[in-house]
């Protein structure tokens, strides 16, 4: 069964065409990696399927039931939640606050909130210290804990990450990752946007390569390692 | 010495009605970025609508507390329900729109209620008797001589702005107001429907405004369909003074305004008061743009 699909799915500023006709799926239990340079409409893609783009047209399925038609935060009451570019913790408020916003969901379940709440703390014990710090306050990995943290407060059954590892160090970026997989193994599906091709590449059990809106490639990751020239022109240089 | 101390008084009083209309400013431009300029107004038809409530109710016969209650929150509701229609209707379609449409779009509202309330029978351009008052008698506070129903108006604003405090400090729809008024996607990525969060903004500080209107016409004894212009001006000043978008910054604002103005006004005589009060604040924000409690402008004023 697919956990998500999307089909024809356009993304327009203005005149400006960010994502073209894009179709993907993810199917349930899997980590699938959406890749590509800088500006090949990745982001806009996460955006759109949240609902969080106005200019967009196409079909979203969620386990085979349509919801195109629904909101940013209908889509997060399904179990489709989103961990944005740049993490968007709110950062004046503290980490527990953090926290229970990413819980929204279940703000009339309070035992269910503190369920979700002790699970992601053991996810990430490094919050546990930091709870009634402001989150501006973290460093980026701890931000980026937050930010993962926020979105597993709602129990999403499909997660969306926009570049999680951007602006860390590579330790950091190891234990999120690790994190994710641990994620994945519970059964959470997940897609993941990254710059960085070979991280993705080494956890996704299938991957989508977009260029200027366009999908270009896709298949399991052992093809693209393999034919490594390939995945040089569509992923632009290495960066790691 | 007593003179200071009783301009002081009187100016925390007046304080007390900047303060309560300030953070209605103050909390939509946190969460909206807009200034609501018909915001002052929404004071104005609290004001009136107790005017007929009172009147229906024959208030100059049996005026008890009880009732004055009841018909102060029946206000709070109405105003607040009028603030949530406004927002619907004239500030929601305009979300994404440029800043100057907004601004022009909340002046035209103000100018629909200020005339809205001018052609609406029984109500009218001259100014009308409000029919029930603050209780006059005098009791002696800290030395100071005031009357009860100016200790009551100091304990109703205080009360409710504690509980607006409280609330938006401590329950799920404050934080997501406070969410919001930092990041409207990331908020809706939580799951936070956010139009109905707005909307319960809009409501909450239409509702201070129109319980501050009814408690306005008690204390000042008569309305007038522009009485909330000017009472909005002063109050947008306070919540910049204090730093808009932030709750405790419009109280402190709200207050210090009165005192300042009320000093001022005392030392220099009445009709420099507001001259006092507008050149404290042109100073201020040469020192600290920001305003006393603010923490950084939004990029959009």
């Amino acid at each position: 069964m697919n956990a998500l699909e999307v089909s024809g799915l356009t993304v327009r500023y203005g005149p400006v065409v960010a994502v073209d006709g894009l179709s993907l799926v993810a199917p349930s239990h899997s980590m699938v990696a959406l890749l590509g340079a800088n500006g090949a409409g990745k982001t806009s893609t996460l955006r759109a399927i949240s609902a969080l783009e106005r200019g967009r047209s196409g079909t979203l399925r969620l386990y085979g039931e349509d919801v195109t038609r629904l909101k940013a935060h209908e889509l997060v009451a399904r179990g489709l939640v989103h961990v944005p570019e740049r993490r968007r913790v709110f950062s004046t408020m503290t980490v527990r606050e953090n926290l229970e916003l990413g819980g929204y969901r279940y703000y009339r379940q309070s035992s269910e909130l503190r369920r979700q709440f002790e699970a992601t703390l053991d996810l990430f014990p490094r919050l546990r210290e930091r709870l009634t710090q402001t989150a501006g306050m973290l460093s980026g990995g701890e931000q980026q804990m937050l930010a993962i943290g926020r979105a597993l407060m709602s129990k999403p059954k499909v997660l969306m990450l926009d570049e999680p590892s951007l602006g860390l160090g590579p330790q950091i970026i190891q234990t999120i990752y690790k994190t994710l997989q641990a994620i994945s193994a519970q059964g959470t599906t997940v897609l993941l946007v990254e710059q960085n091709a070979h991280l993705a590449l080494r956890v996704a059990s299938h991957v989508y390569v977009l260029r200027a809106g366009h999908l270009v490639a896709e298949g399991p990751p052992s093809e693209f390692s393999q034919e490594a020239t390939l995945a040089q022109a569509y992923l632009g240089s290495d960066e790691t | 010495m007593a003179f200071l101390t009783g301009q002081i008084v009187a100016g925390l009083l007046v304080g007390a009605f900047y303060a309560m209309i300030a953070l209605g400013y103050s909390m939509v431009y946190g969460i909206m970025r807009l200034i609501n300029f018909a915001h002052g107004d929404l004071y104005m038809v609290g004001a009136f609508l107790g005017f007929s409530l009172f009147g229906i109710a024959g208030a100059s016969s049996g005026n008890s507390m009880l009732m004055s209650a009841g018909i102060m929150v029946l206000v709070m509701c109405l105003v607040g329900l009028l603030g949530v229609a406004i927002e619907r209707v004239a500030y929601r379609p305009l979300r994404r729109a440029p800043l100057l449409s907004v601004m022009i779009t909340a002046l035209g509202m103000s100018l629909i209620l200020e005339n809205g309330v001018l052609v609406t029978p029984g109500w009218g351009s001259l100014y009308l008797v409000f029919p029930a008052s603050l209780s006059s008698r005098s009791l002696t506070l800290l030395g100071y001589q005031l009357t009860l129903g100016q200790l009551e108006l100091a304990i109703i604003a205080v009360v409710l702005m504690a509980a607006l405090y409280l609330f938006v400090q401590t329950t799920m729809t404050g934080k997501a107001m406070r969410a919001i008024a930092i990041d409207k996607d990331a908020s809706a990525l939580m799951g936070i429907n956010v139009d109905v969060v707005i909307a319960i903004t809009f409501f909450m500080g239409a509702a201070l405004a129109g319980i501050a209107g009814v408690l306005g016409g008690m204390y000042y004894g008569q309305i007038n369909y522009l009485m909330g212009f000017d009472l909005g001006l002063k109050a947008f000043t306070a919540a910049v003074l204090g730093g808009i978008g932030n709750i405790p910054g419009a109280v402190l604002g709200g207050f210090l305004l009165g005192v300042l103005e009320s000093i001022g006004g005392g030392y220099l005589g009445s009709e420099w008061a507001s001259v006092f009060s507008f050149s404290i604040l042109i100073l201020l924000l040469v020192v600290r743009p920001t305003g006393i409690l603010g923490e950084k402008l939004g990029a959009r004023m």
